[in-house]
C-alpha cells in the first residue's frame, strides 16, 4: 500500500508564506481562497521568548469526516489516502466545511480575478476556472501522479516540507518521522516541532475544535498574558497577524465551530487572510 | 488519453456517487430527488427556487480535474528559464517559466542544477507583477505642475521621450556642466553597469545608487579591514561555527535559509546578533545576542575582548598578517562583559559564551548585513570591528572561513570597471570634481559612485539640476519630504520604473516603462565560475523596454551612438564580456543554457601568503599596509580615528539630548519581511494578503504602559514626524524598542528617521532613532 503524507519541519519554516502563494498559483484559487494557512505560535517572554510559524492545510485524515458528510459523493478518498473533490459532483453545500475539524475546507463562491479585472490574467485563465465548489488541499495530486512534488514542497525556501509514502520505510518522510515527528491525530500530517515548543500548541492551532481532554496550550496562554494573541481573532489582529507572515489562522474555538456550521450553507468563511470580509466576520469571536 | 487524466478518472470511478449520496441526502434539506443528485440538477433546482443567491446566475462552470497546471494533456506548454528580480537583483533565483501561446501561465523554482533556488513568495508572485494591469507600459510625460498630488500624465512615444531627455540634458550640461546631471539607480542592481557607463560617457561625476544608504557601508568596512569587499559568506563543508551579525536571511534572502539549516544540521554552531527574535534566531542560534539597536560597536569590542581574554585568537596569524593588534587589545580591554551588558543589554555570560563558541570552533565564517547594524551613527567604526572577528580567528581565506581573492572579474552588478569606463573616470579627474568628496572622503575613496544623502543640498545649491532616476524611491532617504522637494526642484527628471509611484513620481517630469525580468536579458548571472545568460522569455508587454536597452538608447540620443552600441543590449553585453578578458562571447553563453563554466585554477587557501590577493603580486592583503588593519590607515590618513571605537548612538535613550527627551523608545526600522522589498510589491494581491497594512511591533511591557493591545491603531512620532500604524504586541521585540517595517507610503517611517549621517560612510541611522508610541 501507499499512504501519501506530509511532514513539516517547523524549525525550517520561517513563515515566508511561499507555500501559500505557490499553492494559489498552482491550483488557480480564487481571490480570498487559500488552501494553505500559516499560523503563528509564540511562547515565553523577553528574554526567553520564541516563535514558530505553523503552516497547515488539509491533514488528509485516515477517515475523513468531510467525505462522510458529503451528500453527493463529490468528496472521496483515493487509494493513496488523499482526500479529493470531484468538482463535477460538488454542490457547494458546505457540509464538508462544517465537518472538517481542521478548518481546511473552503467554499469558493466568488467568480473573480485577483486584480478584479474582467479578463483573467494568463495564470488565471490557464487550467479551468472553477466556482461554487468546495475546495481543499489535494497534495497537488496531479503533480504527484507525474512523479513530481506539490507546489508548496518545491517552492519552500527552507526545505521544511517533505511529502511521500509513509508505508515505505526508505522514503524521506518515513525517515524524518522516525526522527521524532508528531502525527496530527489520525491523519497523514506530521510536524517536527522545535524542542521547547509547548506540546499542545500545534493541536490547539490547527484544530477548529479542541476536545475537552486536550488542554489548550497553557504555556502559550500564560506567555501571552496581557497580549492580544497574534493569531487571527479580531479583524485588527488579523492585519497584524498578516504582518508577521501569517496567511490565515485556523478558527479554533468551539464558538467558531458553531458559527462555521451555521454559516456553512451560506458560504461562511472563504478562509484566506486575503478575504478581509471573512476576517471581519470572525472578529470578536474570541 | 494522457496518463494523468486516466489516473484521476480511475480514482473517481472507485467511489460510487449513488452510495455517498444516499447516505447523506437527509442532511441537505433542499435535495429530495431519490434517484441521486448531480451537481447540475442540484444547481438548477436551487437556482429555480432562488434559494442560494451565490450560486444562481452566470453559472457556466467548467468541469475539470483539479489543479491541472501541468496536465500532461496540455502539450503546448514549453519551459523556458529566467531569473528573478523581485528583491534586489542580487540573488537571481532561478525560475522555470511554463509558456503557453507566448504567455507565462505558471512559474516554478528552477531545478536543473541552477545554483540559486528555490523561489520564495515574492518569486512566485513575480508572475502576478508581470501581468499586473496597473503596470506602466508606455512612456509618459507630465502635463501639469510637479508635486501637486494630482499629477497628469500624457502618453508619448519613445522617440519623443529620448529627444526631450537629450535636449534637456545637453542644454543643462552646456550651461552648468555635466556633473549637474545625476545618473541614478535605486534598488535595482542589474542596470548599474550600464548606468555608470552612460554617466561617464556623458562626462558626469554624479553617478549614484541606493547603495549609498544600504550595503555599501558593510562593503567598505570589510575593505578597510582586509582589503576586499565582503558581506560575509555562508558556511561551507569545513565550517565549524558561524557568526550572523544583524541579518535575518530567513526573511530577507529566503534562498539562503535552507543551506543555513543544512549547516546547522551538520553541526555548525551559530551565534546570531540581532535586537529582535527573528526566524533566523529561532531556528539557527545556539547563542542569541539580543542587543539594544545601535550598540553593535560596544558588543563587537566586547566580543573581541573576550576572544583575547579567553586566549581564543590565532596568534600566528595576528603576528604575521595584521597591524594594530596591541592598540586594539588596549582599546577593547575596557569593554568587559559587564560593561558591555550595561551598554548593550546583552547579558555578560551570553557574550562570554558566544565568544567561546565561535572562538573554539574554527574555522568560522561571518555573515553580515547590508543594513541592520549599518544603520547607526557610528557604523564606519563598528562594522569594521565585526569584520575583525574572523581575521582575529585566522578564518580569512581558509576552507570554511571567508574566501578571499579574485573570482571571475565581475562586480556585484555583474559588470566590470572597464565596461563602466572607470579608466576614463580616473584619467579625466572625475574624482576631484565629486560633490561628495569633501563631506565623505572615505566613501569617495572607495566608490566611484557618489554618496547621495546630500541630494537636497546639491539641488538647493544648483549643483544637481537634472537626472535620469532608475527605480528611484524618495522614501529610501531619511526625512523623505526633503528629497521629494529636491527631485521636484530639479529642472528636468526622468524616472524608469514598472509602475507610477506617487510618492516619487509626483515629483518627476517623465516616467519610462521598464521591462521585467521575464522580458529582458541583461544583466548576466554570475555564480562562482559559472556565467548564465538570461534570454527574454516573452516579449515585453506594451511598450516596455529593457532597462539596459533604455540606457543604451538614451546614450545614442545623447550622442554616444558607437559607445552605446546603437542601443543594442547584445552589443553592450558583448563588450562587457570582452572587458573581462575571459574570451567568452554571447554565443558561448547562448550555447550553454545550463551555465557556462569558466575554467580556472583549483581553489587555493591562504592566498595572502602566496601573493595572489594583491595586484602587485606581493604577499599580504589589499590594504594600504598590506596587512589586516585593526587600525585603519585610510581612516587615520584622512583624519579619522583608526581604531573601531564605540560611540553611543547620537539619539539615545541612555544619553538623551533635550530634543530626545519625551521619546524614550528606540526606533529600529528598515528590515525585510518576506513579502515586500522596500516600497515595492505591495500592489500584488498574492503578497499584500499577508501584510495589508503598516505595522509597528512593540514589546508587551511597552504596549501595556501605553494602553495598547494588538490590533490597536497607534501613533508613532518624534520631533520630526508622525505616522499611524497598527500595533502588533510581541515578545519578538525587546522592551524599549519598536520595530517598524519600512516602505509604506501611507505611513513612511522615514518621516521619523533623521539626517544624522555617519561621517565615514554617510549612512543614516535607520536602526537607532528615537520615538514615542501612543494609542490613537
Amino acid at each position: 500500500m501507499t499512504r501519501q503524507a506530509m511532514l513539516i519541519d517547523l524549525s525550517r519554516c520561517a513563515g515566508c508564506c511561499g507555500c501559500v502563494v505557490a499553492c494559489q498559483m498552482q491550483n488557480n484559487t480564487r481571490p480570498g481562497v487559500t488552501w494553505v494557512k500559516v499560523d503563528c505560535c509564540e511562547w515565553g517572554e523577553y528574554p526567553q521568548a520564541r516563535r514558530t510559524y505553523l503552516p497547515h492545510s488539509c491533514m488528509q485524515c485516515d477517515a475523513p469526516p468531510c467525505v462522510a458528510a458529503c451528500p453527493t459523493g463529490a468528496s472521496y478518498q483515493n487509494e493513496e489516502g488523499i482526500t479529493l473533490v470531484n468538482y463535477e459532483d460538488c454542490i457547494c453545500c458546505g457540509q464538508c466545511e462544517a465537518a472538517c475539524p481542521y478548518g481546511a475546507r473552503h467554499l469558493n463562491q466568488t467568480e473573480a480575478n485577483w486584480f478584479d479585472t474582467e479578463t483573467p490574467a494568463p495564470y488565471e485563465s490557464y487550467g479551468v476556472q472553477r466556482v461554487d465548489v468546495a475546495e481543499k488541499c489535494i497534495f497537488c495530486n496531479e503533480l504527484l501522479a507525474e512523479g513530481r512534488q506539490p507546489a508548496c514542497v518545491i517552492n519552500c525556501p527552507g526545505g521544511a516540507r517533505v511529502i511521500g509514502d509513509i508505508d515505505d520505510p526508505e522514503s524521506a518522510i518515513a525517515k524524518k518521522i522516525a526522527s521524532g515527528a508528531k502525527r496530527v491525530g489520525e491523519t497523514g500530517f506530521y510536524y517536527l516541532e522545535p524542542a521547547d515548543m509547548p506540546g499542545s500548541m500545534v493541536a490547539s492551532k490547527v484544530m477548529t475544535v479542541v476536545s475537552a481532554d486536550e488542554p489548550e496550550a497553557e504555556e502559550h496562554q500564560k506567555a501571552q498574558a496581557g497580549i492580544s494573541p497574534v493569531v487571527v481573532g479580531a479583524a485588527g489582529v488579523a492585519v497584524v497577524a498578516g504582518a508577521v507572515g501569517i496567511g490565515v489562522a485556523a478558527k479554533r474555538s468551539s464558538d467558531k465551530k458553531k458559527a462555521a456550521a451555521a454559516e456553512a450553507g451560506a458560504g461562511a468563511h472563504a478562509g484566506a487572510g486575503a478575504d478581509k470580509t471573512a476576517d471581519k466576520k470572525d472578529g470578536g469571536d474570541r | 488519453m494522457p496518463k494523468i487524466t486516466e489516473h484521476w478518472r480511475q480514482d473517481t470511478t472507485g467511489h460510487g456517487v449513488e452510495g455517498a449520496i444516499m447516505d447523506n441526502t437527509n442532511n441537505t434539506g433542499s435535495i429530495t430527488e431519490a434517484e441521486g443528485i448531480s451537481r447540475r440538477n442540484f444547481v438548477t433546482g436551487t437556482a429555480l427556487a432562488g434559494v442560494t443567491a451565490g450560486m444562481a446566475g452566470g453559472f457556466g462552470f467548467n468541469l475539470f480535474h483539479p489543479g491541472l497546471a501541468f496536465a500532461a494533456d496540455d502539450e503546448s506548454l514549453e519551459v523556458r528559464h529566467s531569473y528573478c528580480d523581485m528583491c534586489n537583483h542580487v540573488p537571481k533565483c532561478g525560475i522555470d517559466c511554463y509558456i503557453k501561446d507566448e504567455k507565462i501561465v505558471r512559474v516554478e523554482s528552477r531545478t536543473d542544477g541552477y545554483p540559486v533556488t528555490p523561489l520564495c513568495a515574492k518569486g512566485i508572485a513575480s508572475l502576478q507583477e508581470l501581468y499586473d494591469p496597473h503596470r506602466l507600459l508606455s512612456p509618459m510625460k507630465r502635463t501639469n505642475e510637479k508635486g501637486t498630488g494630482t499629477p497628469e500624465w500624457e502618453q508619448i512615444t519613445w522617440d519623443e521621450a529620448y529627444a526631450t531627455i537629450a535636449e534637456r540634458f545637453n542644454k543643462i550640461k552646456a550651461q552648468h556642466g555635466a556633473d549637474s546631471v545625476l545618473f541614478f539607480c535605486g534598488d535595482p542592481k542589474e542596470p548599474r553597469g550600464a548606468m555608470q557607463r552612460l554617466a561617464t560617457l556623458f562626462g558626469s561625476a554624479s553617478y549614484g545608487t541606493e547603495s549609498s544608504v544600504c550595503a555599501a557601508a558593510s562593503w567598505m568596512s570589510a575593505n578597510m579591514v582586509f582589503g576586499q569587499t565582503s558581506m560575509g559568506q555562508d558556511p561551507g563543508e569545513a565550517t565549524k561555527s558561524a557568526l550572523i551579525w544583524s541579518l535575518n536571511p530567513a526573511w530577507s534572502q529566503p534562498n539562503r535559509f535552507k543551506g543555513l539549516m543544512n549547516a546547522k544540521e551538520r553541526g555548525v554552531k551559530f551565534v546570531v546578533v540581532d535586537p529582535r527574535i527573528t526566524p533566523t534566531v529561532n531556528s539557527l542560534a545556539d547563542v542569541h545576542l539580543q542587543l539594544r539597536p545601535g550598540t553593535d560597536g560596544a558588543l563587537a569590542a566586547g566580543f573581541i575582548n573576550q576572544l583575547i581574554e579567553q586566549d581564543l585568537y590565532d596568534k600566528d596569524f595576528v603576528e604575521n598578517w595584521t597591524v594594530g593588534f596591541e592598540e586594539l587589545k588596549a582599546y577593547v580591554s575596557a569593554y568587559t562583559p559587564e560593561k558591555v551588558e550595561e551598554i548593550t543589554l546583552v547579558p555578560a555570560d551570553k557574550l562570554i559564551e558566544a565568544a567561546r563558541l565561535i572562538g573554539s570552533n574554527a574555522p568560522n565564517t561571518l555573515i553580515t548585513s547590508s543594513k541592520g547594524g549599518c544603520h547607526a551613527t557610528n557604523v564606519g567604526h563598528f562594522q569594521r570591528a565585526v569584520f575583525m572577528i574572523p581575521a582575529l580567528l585566522g578564518s580569512l581565506d581558509v576552507a570554511g572561513g571567508l574566501t578571499l581573492g579574485p573570482g571571475l572579474p565581475f562586480d556585484y552588478a555583474a559588470s566590470t570597471p572597464a565596461f563602466q569606463l572607470e579608466d576614463v573616470y580616473t584619467e579625466q579627474g572625475f574624482q576631484d570634481r565629486r560633490y561628495d568628496r569633501d563631506e565623505f572622503p572615505v566613501w569617495a575613496r572607495y566608490y566611484k559612485m557618489m554618496q547621495t544623502v546630500h541630494l537636497p543640498e546639491y539641488v538647493k545649491d544648483g549643483k544637481i539640476r537634472a537626472g535620469v532616476l532608475l527605480g528611484v524611491n524618495a522614501m529610501m532617504w531619511p526625512n523623505t519630504p526633503l528629497y521629494q522637494e529636491a527631485i521636484k526642484n530639479m529642472e528636468f527628471t526622468v524616472a524608469l520604473d514598472y509602475y507610477i509611484r506617487p510618492w516619487t513620481h509626483d515629483y518627476v517630469d517623465m516616467v519610462l516603462p521598464a521591462a521585467m525580468c521575464y522580458e529582458r536579458s541583461a544583466a548576466l548571472g554570475i555564480f562562482g565560475r559559472k556565467i548564465y545568460l538570461r534570454e527574454p522569455v516573452i516579449k515585453p508587454l506594451g511598450e516596455a523596454r529593457e532597462d539596459w536597452q533604455i540606457i543604451m538608447e538614451l546614450g545614442c540620443a545623447l550622442g554616444y551612438e558607437e559607445e552605446c552600441f546603437g542601443g543594442s543590449v547584445d552589443g553592450a553585453l558583448e563588450e562587457l564580456l570582452a572587458t573581462t578578458g575571459l574570451g567568452v562571447t554571447l554565443d558561448d553563453l547562448r550555447a550553454a543554457p545550463g551555465g557556462y563554466d569558466v575554467p580556472g585554477p583549483a581553489p587555493e587557501e591562504r592566498k595572502y601568503a602566496s601573493g595572489k590577493l594583491r595586484k602587485d603580486g606581493q604577499p599580504g592583503f589589499n590594504t594600504p599596509t598590506g596587512k589586516v588593519e585593526f587600525v585603519s590607515k585610510v581612516l587615520t590618513d584622512l583624519g579619522f580615528e583608526g581604531l573601531p571605537i564605540y560611540e553611543e548612538p547620537l539619539h539615545s535613550p541612555f544619553k538623551p539630548s533635550e530634543q530626545d527627551k519625551g521619546y524614550p523608545l528606540v526606533l529600529n526600522t528598515g528590515s525585510r519581511v518576506p513579502f515586500y522589498t522596500h516600497s515595492k510589491l505591495r500592489d500584488l494581491p498574492w503578497l499584500n494578503q499577508f501584510m495589508p497594512e503598516p505595522v509597528v511591533r512593540l514589546n508587551p511591557q511597552d504596549a501595556q504602559a501605553r494602553g495598547l493591545t494588538g490590533g490597536d491603531k497607534a501613533r508613532v512620532y518624534n520631533w520630526q514626524g508622525e505616522i499611524e500604524m497598527t500595533a502588533e504586541v510581541t515578545n519578538m521585540v525587546m522592551p524599549g524598542v519598536v520595530d517598524i517595517f519600512h516602505g509604506w507610503h501611507q505611513a513612511d517611517v522615514n518621516l521619523l528617521t533623521t539626517r544624522d549621517f555617519d561621517p565615514i560612510t554617510g549612512f543614516p541611522p535607520f536602526a537607532s532613532g528615537l520615538c514615542e508610541v501612543a494609542k490613537v
